[in-house]
């Protein structure tokens, strides 16, 4: 109940902090449910729905960029020479 | 092949696409990349005696690129220009989704490209080379709750950008 606790009464911008931490999987199993909980009582209670829209922006950019990871490699020659440096 | 070298090498192996990876998305230009990947190796095999081993080389060379990356751009006064991208970030950001169906891996290479650099390398070293927070607080010296709002702050400046492309094609 600790996060709830903390987010209880508060703006957008603290509920906000939280996203990140969410869609890093930064948050423990009972925060990610607290807070889950949370920005849906905020769209139910208040009509705001930034943070359950910021979820799932961010989730998607985050997957987009990690389809780039496999999109740039080194260069072979590049390769090359500093393996035959090391060596 | 000593048996520091057979390490070092084992971890370019492990590493080069990682390092080349950011490099680019730091340099924004392939020749520069290519330029800082070797600065970088070369520096790294030159103290890799001070590497702790059992410690993340990952975080270890990307932090060693920086350093190399922001040395060279204050001779080239680079950050004058970076500096000239930045956005208001207080404005408010528009939360519909239907732009984001539509974006290619292309579009959000470029605005990643586009990002101020402050904002660009967390984005990089988080969602393209996996980095947890407090390795890339540790990289680029800050502390985790900066880099936590660099990353906020970067991700909406990224949704805006492409947002405005979809909204301009």
């Amino acid at each position: 109940m600790i996060l709830t606790n903390i987010l209880i009464n508060k703006k957008c911008k603290y509920c906000e902090c939280f996203v990140n931490d969410y869609v890093d999987g930064r948050l423990s199993r009972i925060k990610e449910e607290e807070f889950l909980a949370h920005i849906e009582n905020c769209f139910k209670v208040k009509g705001c729905k930034k943070c359950i829209e910021l979820v799932k922006q961010f989730k998607i950019i985050k997957s987009y960029c990690e389809n780039l990871r496999d999109s740039l490699t080194m260069p072979e020659d590049l390769s090359i020479n500093l393996l035959r440096m090391i060596r | 092949m000593s048996e520091e070298k057979e390490l070092f090498e084992n971890y370019f192996i492990k590493y080069k696409d990682d390092v080349y990876r950011v490099a680019y998305y730091y340099t924004r230009n392939s020749d520069e990349a290519e330029d800082l990947v070797q600065d970088t190796f070369i520096r790294a095999y030159k103290f890799f005696s001070k590497f702790k081993k059992n410690t993340n080389f990952k975080s270890w060379i990307l932090k060693i690129m920086r350093n190399i990356y922001i040395t060279k751009s204050k001779k080239k006064s680079k950050e004058n220009n970076i500096k000239n991208h930045e956005v208001d970030i207080s404005k408010n950001y528009s939360l519909e989704n239907d732009y984001l169906d539509s974006i290619t891996i292309s579009d959000i290479r470029d605005a990643i490209l586009m990002l101020p650099r402050e904002f660009r390398e967390v984005i990089i070293l988080s969602d393209i080379s996996g980095l947890m927070y407090e390795d890339i607080a540790k990289i680029i010296k800050v502390p985790v709750g900066t880099v936590r709002s660099r990353l906020h702050r970067g991700r909406l400046i990224l949704k805006e950008r492409l947002k405005e492309k979809y909204d301009t094609d």
